[in-house]
């Protein structure tokens, strides 16, 4: 079983600073972290690889510069078996595709259902153009009897599905978080030179990478007031 | 080279010219959200000299009434059929700009839609501002968790975007207006490929607790951070969350303080919540954590500095040290 897994780096809102009254955003510290959802798709990859006793390989893959090699090295201390780095501005679900059909016979593709930092949801839009069956907001997923079983949340209650290989499937924040990689593995993978593999774009057959969307300007919800003074009692009496 | 000269090369001679028109897709059970979409749409329409169409299960006329020029009849059982019944239909109908009443299902179909369509979606949009030179709109969207938000516009076409519910009044209904009814839209696969429509199947309701359901299913939270508190309080806190029963939780400090674990985080990153009450003591609550609690409908605050900012967003606040005012509240309970 093939499984590819796709990550992008967000800036990690620790290092941001959102002034309503100014209607701006200040990126204090430019930290990046990986996209909470697709932590979880990666924690799920590993889940079914160790399930499958090595009868998996998992492929991670990312786009863009530094933070995404750092996630990809991350990713590699955890115990995927290939990371790839596609040097190319931003990703699109173009690049994702052209990866795909360049690496053959990819079973699975997991990632987060979307990016926390634009709100894209690339696994979903990668779906249909690779003619994959598609299943999206994974609380959980496994690997039975070559079908992926999923169950996901809807409103208060979860619901199962069973879903044909090959397959995409997206993951909701509630789905596993992602485990600790061991400090010798994550020196190991940052210090090893040949940990992730590089391709470029042409590689893929691909020149244009011009993404559909593109941002024109940021801001910011309306200011609230000051709240209400209130006593010890009064709230011992609201918490009741 | 462009998307439409790589078109052109395999053999497909689509031009920009060739998209039109503003349709509203309708996959919502109830009526009152299109229905303001459609009035908005009829505006646009106006403007740029173009039709509206309805596609979904409206009553015809209504749909009419608020502002369609055509009506498409829908109706699809799953998120594949859909996908697969406007794939088909918009392959020959080139829509120049789609809008769907944005639920969850709407925007996975949304975004798989653009996703087959070779363009790009934007969802749960709360202002769309069109640009009649450019026929462009420009999308306002919120981003991790509501914390701000992004203006985006699509450079490709068609333009899709999943606006959210209240983002227009209550529409206005011209029973005069006049409109076609045309045929229902059925699935159909494309190209001869197989359909992926018959590749999930439903398995049903399940049973399932995830690590992190009983913080998100809660009705009342407790939540710790840094600023005041101590081992000491925070098993406090603690004891008050299972008094009242409520669950406990942390923003990012406090998990750095190993006070909670990663399924206990409220906040962006964290889960999002939306309890009847949420307690919060020492937390300094900045936009990205209030982002995370917004849906809370009663917000107690308790923060030694008064400047903190989730006193602007608290309903009711304590100005003072957590371990001070979380003995004195428990022993009131």
């Amino acid at each position: 079983m093939k499984i590819l897994i796709l990550l992008k780096p967000i800036l990690d809102p620790r290092g941001m600073m959102i002034n309503r009254k100014a209607g701006k955003v200040f990126i204090n510290k430019k930290e990046w972290m990986m996209n909470p959802g697709d932590a979880r798709a990666l924690e799920t990859a590993l889940r079914i690889k160790n399930t499958l006793n090595g009868d998996a390989v998992v492929i991670a893959a990312a786009v863009g510069e530094e933070a995404s090699l750092n996630l990809l090295r991350d990713s590699k201390a955890l115990g995927v078996d290939r990371a790839i780095l596609i040097k190319a501005d931003a990703p699109t679900a173009r690049l994702y595709s052209a990866l795909v059909n360049h690496l053959g016979d990819i079973d699975l593709i997991l990632t987060g259902g979307s990016a926390l930092d634009t709100g894209e949801n690339i696994g979903a839009q990668i779906a249909e153009p690779l003619n994959f069956a598609f299943v999206g907001g994974a609380v959980k997923c496994d690997i039975e009897n070559n079908a992926v079983h999923v169950v996901k949340s809807q409103g208060k209650e979860f619901h199962g599905y069973e879903c044909e290989l090959p397959a995409v499937v997206t993951f909701s924040r509630e789905a596993p978080s992602l485990r600790y990689a061991h400090g010798g593995d994550i020196i190991i993978a940052y210090r090893d030179k040949n940990a992730v593999e590089t391709m470029s774009a042409d590689e893929l057959g691909l020149t244009d990478l011009q993404p559909s969307i593109v941002e024109r300007g940021q801001t910011t919800p309306p200011e609230r007031e000051f709240g209400k003074q209130v006593s010890l009692e009064e709230i011992a009496t609201a918490i009741k | 080279m462009d998307m439409y000269n790589l078109e052109a090369l395999m053999g497909d001679t689509t031009s920009s010219e060739d998209y039109r028109d503003l349709w509203i897709v309708d996959l919502s059970a109830e009526t009152l959200h299109a229905t303001s979409l459609l009035n908005e749409a009829r505006r646009m329409a106006d403007s740029l000299g173009a039709y509206v169409h309805y596609i979904g299960a409206m009553d015809s006329s209504q749909a009419i009434a608020c502002g369609a020029d055509r009506v498409h009849p829908l109706s699809v059982d799953s998120a594949d059929a859909a996908v697969s019944a406007l794939a088909s239909f918009f392959e020959t109908h080139k829509p120049e700009f789609v809008f769907f009443t944005a639920s969850y299902y709407a925007n996975e179909i949304a975004n798989r839609l653009a996703g087959k369509m070779n363009s790009g979606a934007i969802t749960d949009c709360i202002s769309l501002r069109l640009d009649e030179s450019t026929r462009e709109i420009v999308a306002l969207h919120p981003v991790y968790d509501g914390a701000y938000y992004l203006d985006s516009a699509i450079t490709t076409k068609p333009q899709i975007f999943t606006v959210r519910e209240g983002v227009y009044p209550e529409a206005m209904k011209d029973k005069g207006r006049s409109g076609e009814v045309e045929g229902a839209i059925h699935e159909s696969p494309l190209h001869d490929a197989p359909s992926t429509a018959d590749r999930v199947r439903a398995l049903g309701k399940v049973e399932f607790e995830s690590a992190a359901t009983p913080l998100r299913k809660a009705a009342k939270v407790i939540a710790v951070g840094r600023k005041g508190n101590d081992e000491a309080s925070v098993g406090v806190a603690r004891e008050i969350a299972q008094k009242i029963g409520a669950a406990f939780a942390g923003d990012r400090s406090a998990f750095d303080a190993g006070w909670v674990d990663h399924d206990h985080i409220v906040g962006v990153i964290g889960i999002e919540i939306a309890p009847d009450v949420y307690i919060a003591a020492g937390i300094w609550g900045d936009t990205l954590h209030r982002a995370g609690v917004e849906g809370a409908k009663y917000v107690i605050a308790i923060h030694p500095d008064k400047r903190a900012p989730i006193f602007q967003y608290a309903d009711a606040c304590i100005v003072g040290e957590p371990k001070e005012v979380l003995p004195k509240v428990m022993r009131l309970l």
